[in-house]
């Protein structure tokens, strides 16, 4: 692992990355359950039935009352993840750093350490062409493991986030990393249909500054996805172009948000701790 | 500076002009660069931007130019030239004892000199005069022999330098050309130099004879009685004539630049000779019968027997010299009353070395003047092979292609 990586490590050591609501029960986690099970923390009584172990009984209460009744206490689960990265050619930019590139690796590794650390189990899904996939597991070395297959990967061809999202089909918690600019309408309707059946889908949207506000030189733009797509950039060209892109950009957080995502905007230039905080954070996921 | 092939040039130069235009008027379409997506770009028709000129474009426009002139003038191969002259004079000046009068001499030159001429003074050696020299103090007579092939070989390697600095050399030699001037290496010195050599005659001296003769000899000495038949008896003389062995003061009398004659007695009766040789290719023929004695051989034979022996020697003593004859006429018949050995006498008599400063042969000064048989080499043509600039243009143009694609390079990086 590289010592960019080992310092994003360290520095999201400690965070943590809630979900805004109850999770299904399962394994013992740090995420609150469905399930009312028998955690320490008091949520409710109910009367004793025949059945319920005896030892839940509240003798203090059963002495204060006649009556028996057990304590309830909400349960902890643990909640499966997956990271799904877009490899496409547009993420290779601006050359020859390839910054967005760059950023979206630290995203996946640093988002995967938080939810290791919190207990959940963590994969990586890329979107490559055929597709790599590292399923969902807790133990040691998982987060190596990812680092290592993303060392591998180069951001490269067309390739569609579509065959990669059909792959987390039952993972609660899917984190998208992604620029939308290869397939961004499939990628709402998987988050609408994710957030429905229940999932928490995060849509991070990864942006260049150059992209954002292109520099006002003139040269010929071309686009790497599709090379016969040659457009001149000028002076003018460049204002509107980055009219029409701050509203595309606007509409796709609006209809993430409407279709039930996380919807955050991370810049290529933004330090990567401080980008994976702000998507764990809680506030991201109350906007 | 010149150039032996201009031409190159005038072609480099004009190559550097077409390099100069196009590179102002080719336009550059704009950088392609990969942009993410082309979705939001908007669809607009290409418009043609100034053209800024970027320092870094001058730089490769200045080096293509540069390298393109260095080719060219490398072709063109320079040559350092300093003041090039259309003509250089190269004046043989004799002085020795065969010119009549110094005087002529010096007007000669004076006559055929310009500013950057070179003047050779020669007799038997040779001494190049000061550019700042008065002639007439420079050029003094000598009394030693002068040498023609001396003076040619001076002349022909000071003519070789000048052809560096100048486009015709011409040698001139003033001299009065005597027979003992030139040698058996003359013309193969001569034919060195491909060009023709202007002669400027002036008056020659006479060759000099005995004008007197001491005797040193009883009165009833026939040799005695033979010089005084030639007119030559006197008291004193520069010449003397012993018939007993010299003393220490007649060699030092010698020595203050007189000859000496030892013609010995025979004292006992030898061979008789017919005839004595004497002279240059024993031209001077002297009927004997004459009572041959040794003189010994050596190099310093001046007459000899019809055989081939050595009958007279000379041999120098200071600024004199001794003549051993081994020649006597006895003392019957009348070989001394013969007018052949009043030449003789006077031959013997005459000063040291025998002067011979008749002039030589017209054919000869016509053979010496002419320029040899060979059209087609000229004596004025310069190097014209060799530019040692050359070699350090082509170098610099090789260091230019190889850094040339190094600013292109990095124009293109620049321009990413």
């Amino acid at each position: 692992m590289d010592q960019e990586l080992g310092a994003l490590l360290d520095a999201v050591r400690g965070l943590q990355w809630p979900v805004r609501r109850p999770v299904h029960g399962g394994i013992a986690g740090t995420h609150h359950s469905r399930l009312r099970g028998t955690a320490p923390e008091l949520a409710e009584y109910r009367l004793y039935r025949q059945g319920d172990e005896a030892r839940r009984i509240d003798w203090k209460l059963l002495a204060r009352s006649d009556r028996a009744y057990i304590r309830l206490a909400p349960d902890r689960a643990t909640l499966r993840t997956a990271i799904v990265l877009d490899a496409s050619a547009s993420m290779a930019f601006p050359r020859p750093a390839n910054d967005k590139w760059r950023m979206a690796r630290q995203l996946a590794v640093g988002l995967s350490a938080v939810a290791h650390a919190g207990g959940d189990p963590v994969g990586l899904v890329v979107g490559t062409d055929p597709v790599q996939r590292l399923a969902p597991r807790s133990r040691r070395g998982v987060i190596h493991a990812i680092a290592a297959l993303l060392e591998r990967v180069q951001p490269q061809g067309t390739a569609s986030l579509a065959p990669a999202l059909a792959g987390v089909a039952g993972i609660p918690r899917v984190a998208v990393i992604t620029d939308f600019l290869s397939d961004d309408d499939a990628i709402l309707r998987w988050a609408r249909t994710h957030a429905v059946a229940g999932g928490i889908p995060h849509l991070i949207h990864v942006v260049a500054p150059e992209e954002v506000s292109p520099p006002p030189t003139a040269m010929t733009a071309v686009d790497p996805e599709n090379p016969t797509e040659i457009r001149p950039f000028d002076e003018r060209v460049r204002a509107s172009y980055i009219a029409r892109f701050a509203e595309w950009r606007d509409g796709l957080a609006r209809r993430a948000r409407e279709a039930g995502a996380v919807y955050v905007q991370i810049s290529s230039d933004e330090a990567p701790a401080r980008a994976v905080g702000r998507v764990v954070s809680p506030a991201s996921a109350a906007a | 500076m010149s150039w032996l092939a201009p031409m190159w040039l005038a072609g480099a130069a004009a190559a550097a002009g077409m390099v100069v235009l196009l590179h102002f008027l080719a336009r550059r379409r704009p950088v392609e660069q990969l942009f993410p997506t082309t979705r939001f770009v908007p669809i607009a028709p290409a418009r043609a931007t100034t053209r800024a000129v970027r320092p870094t474009d001058l730089l490769l426009l200045a080096m293509r130019v540069l390298l393109i002139m260095l080719i060219g003038a490398a072709f063109a191969r320079p040559v350092v030239t300093p003041g090039r002259r259309p003509r250089a004079t190269v004046i043989l000046a004799d002085r020795s004892r065969a010119v009549a009068d110094m005087a002529d001499v010096v007007r000669a030159v004076a006559a055929a000199r310009t500013d950057g001429d070179v003047v050779i003074a020669f007799d038997s050696a040779t001494r190049r005069l000061p550019a700042d020299t008065m002639m007439s103090t420079s050029l003094a007579r000598s009394t030693a022999r002068g040498s023609v092939s001396a003076a040619l070989i001076a002349g022909f390697r000071i003519a070789d330098s000048l052809r560096a600095h100048a486009d015709t050399v011409d040698i001139v030699l003033v001299s009065p050309l005597a027979r003992e001037e030139l040698d058996a290496a003359t013309d193969r010195i001569r034919a060195l130099w491909r060009g023709p050599v202007r002669l400027v005659a002036v008056r020659a001296a006479e060759s000099p004879a005995a004008t007197g003769i001491e005797m040193a000899a009883p009165e009833n000495d026939p040799v005695r009685a033979g010089v005084t038949l030639a007119g030559l008896l006197r008291t004193t003389a520069g010449t003397r004539i012993m018939r007993q062995v010299p003393t220490e003061a007649d060699l030092t009398w010698v020595r203050d630049g007189r000859v000496l004659v030892y013609w010995p007695r025979a004292l006992a009766v030898t061979d008789t000779e017919p005839a004595l040789l004497a002279g240059e290719s024993g031209g001077l023929v002297t009927p004997g019968p004459f009572l041959r004695q040794g003189v010994g051989d050596g190099d310093d034979a001046i007459a000899w027997w019809i055989d081939g022996d050595v009958a007279v020697r000379e041999r120098a003593l200071g600024a004199g010299c001794v003549r051993d004859v081994g020649a006597d006429p006895g003392i019957a018949g009348d070989v001394v009353l013969r007018p052949s050995f009043a030449r003789l006498v006077r031959w013997l008599g005459a000063p040291c070395g025998h002067p011979d400063l008749s002039p030589v042969a017209d054919s000869v000064r016509v053979a010496l003047s002419e320029a040899p048989s060979s059209p087609s080499v000229r004596a004025d043509v310069p190097n014209t092979r060799d530019s040692p600039l050359a070699r350090w243009l082509f170098l610099g143009a090789a260091v230019m292609a190889g850094l040339e694609p190094l600013a292109r390079r990095r124009r293109r990086h620049a321009a990413d």
